[in-house]
């Protein structure tokens, strides 16, 4: 009898000091593990269309018009590398009866930081607070067509031939934005984007109205906002 | 339709219809250009020997572009303005001061500034060489030869009687 509780009391004594040790391991372990959670290099691209760009020379008296698709890749969800590809063009004529025309493609590279951070308790979540940088630039060819100079007192009138002139103009954006996980892979999102010029006018000379990817050059920056749908594969 | 879904599509209206925005097209850049020639009287002291130049009021000044119709006429001005040819390289002009009459030839160097798609061209020019008869006016001298927006407010040339 004596030897049974002897025998009850050591395994009690056991199962008080070992379990909650190996409890305390086991807890280490799933501890390390959550720890130690290996977030992918990698984490698949997602490809997106501007609805905005489609959608806006419906509305802009049909003077301009852009369309514009993107790549962009997932890099330990914090770093999304982006390359934007797009077409863009215009047909205007001014108040003075001065036409423009161009029409070229257009690309941007850049990256978008995920500045929304983690909360413990939260859901995983793939929407996002985005915010980023582009370096774009497009080479084109544009027509100042009608371009005459008059000469009231003397008489007479000249016409300048600005045709099919090449040039390629660089220029950065500032961007920041929102990417919303609507349906399982299906992202929607919106961007605004400051765009400022790098190559500059030349004074006097002729000088593009219009930038494709880059929108009506005023000679300022610029400000553009994209709405998009993509597709995360 | 979800709240979010409704707030996504009430962003992209807006968006359309600010991107839809048109822009202004009224040119505000400076187009204003003009050629001036103050007229000078040059008066000797010999006791002082001191050559004093004072600017010429006249009581009519009508200055008439060789070819042309209009004849602009100011009344008590000491400054005529010359509208210089912007297609040719050469302006000729009738310039009668009170009664008499001058020819005024200005050879000039045009170049064409293209402003935007809002303002055109606006040609400016170089004078390169004033001549003239010799009825009232005693010589000239070009004191500035750029004619531009900057230089608007300058006197270009400087007629001595």
């Amino acid at each position: 009898m004596l030897k049974k509780i002897s025998k009850y009391t050591i395994s009690l004594f056991l199962c008080l000091v070992i379990l909650p040790i190996q409890a305390q391991k086991r807890g280490q372990n799933i501890e390390q593990k959550t720890d130690t959670v290996k977030v992918n290099l990698y984490n698949g691209a997602t490809v997106y269309a501007d609805i905005v760009s489609l959608a806006s020379p419906l509305f802009a008296k049909a003077t301009t018009y852009s369309y514009e698709g993107a790549i962009q890749v997932d890099l330990l969800h914090k770093y999304y590398p982006i390359f934007e590809l797009g077409y863009a063009g215009a047909n205007k004529i001014s108040n003075e009866n001065i036409g423009y025309n161009t029409n070229a493609l257009f690309g941007r590279l850049g990256v978008d930081f995920n500045l929304q951070k983690k909360k413990k308790d939260s859901k995983p979540t793939n929407n996002m607070f985005q915010a980023g940088l582009r370096l774009g630039m497009s080479n084109f060819q544009y027509s100042i067509t009608n371009l005459v100079i008059t000469d009231n007192y003397w008489g007479g009138i000249e016409i300048i031939p600005y045709n099919n002139i090449s040039t390629t103009k660089m220029w950065f954006e500032i961007v920041a934005g929102v990417r919303v996980e609507i349906a399982k892979n299906i992202y929607m999102g919106w961007s605004v984007r400051n765009k400022n010029l790098l190559s500059k006018d030349n004074v006097g000379g002729p000088n593009p109205w219009y930038i494709p990817g880059f929108g009506i050059n005023s000679g300022n920056s610029n400000w553009g906002i994209n709405y998009v749908l993509g597709y995360h594969f | 339709m979800t709240h979010k879904h409704l707030v996504n599509t009430i962003i992209l209206i807006c968006l359309i219809f600010v991107s839809s925005c048109s822009n202004d097209e009224q040119c505000r850049k400076d187009r204003y250009i003009r050629t001036a020639a103050g007229i000078y009287t040059v008066s000797y002291n010999p006791t002082t020997k001191i050559r004093t130049t004072t600017l010429l009021s006249l009581d009519s000044i009508s200055v008439q572009g060789l070819g042309v119709d209009s004849i602009k006429v100011d009344k008590k001005k000491s400054t005529i303005l010359f509208p210089l040819n912007k297609i040719s390289n050469e302006s000729y002009f009738r310039v009668k001061f009170n009664e008499i009459v001058d020819t005024v030839k200005i050879l000039h160097t045009n170049y064409n500034a293209y402003l935007s798609l809002e303002c055109g061209c606006l040609v400016t020019h170089s004078i390169d060489t004033v001549i003239s008869t010799n009825h009232f006016i005693d010589s000239v001298r070009i004191s500035v030869h750029d004619v531009n927006t900057s230089t608007s407010a300058k006197e270009n040339i400087k007629i001595y009687n």
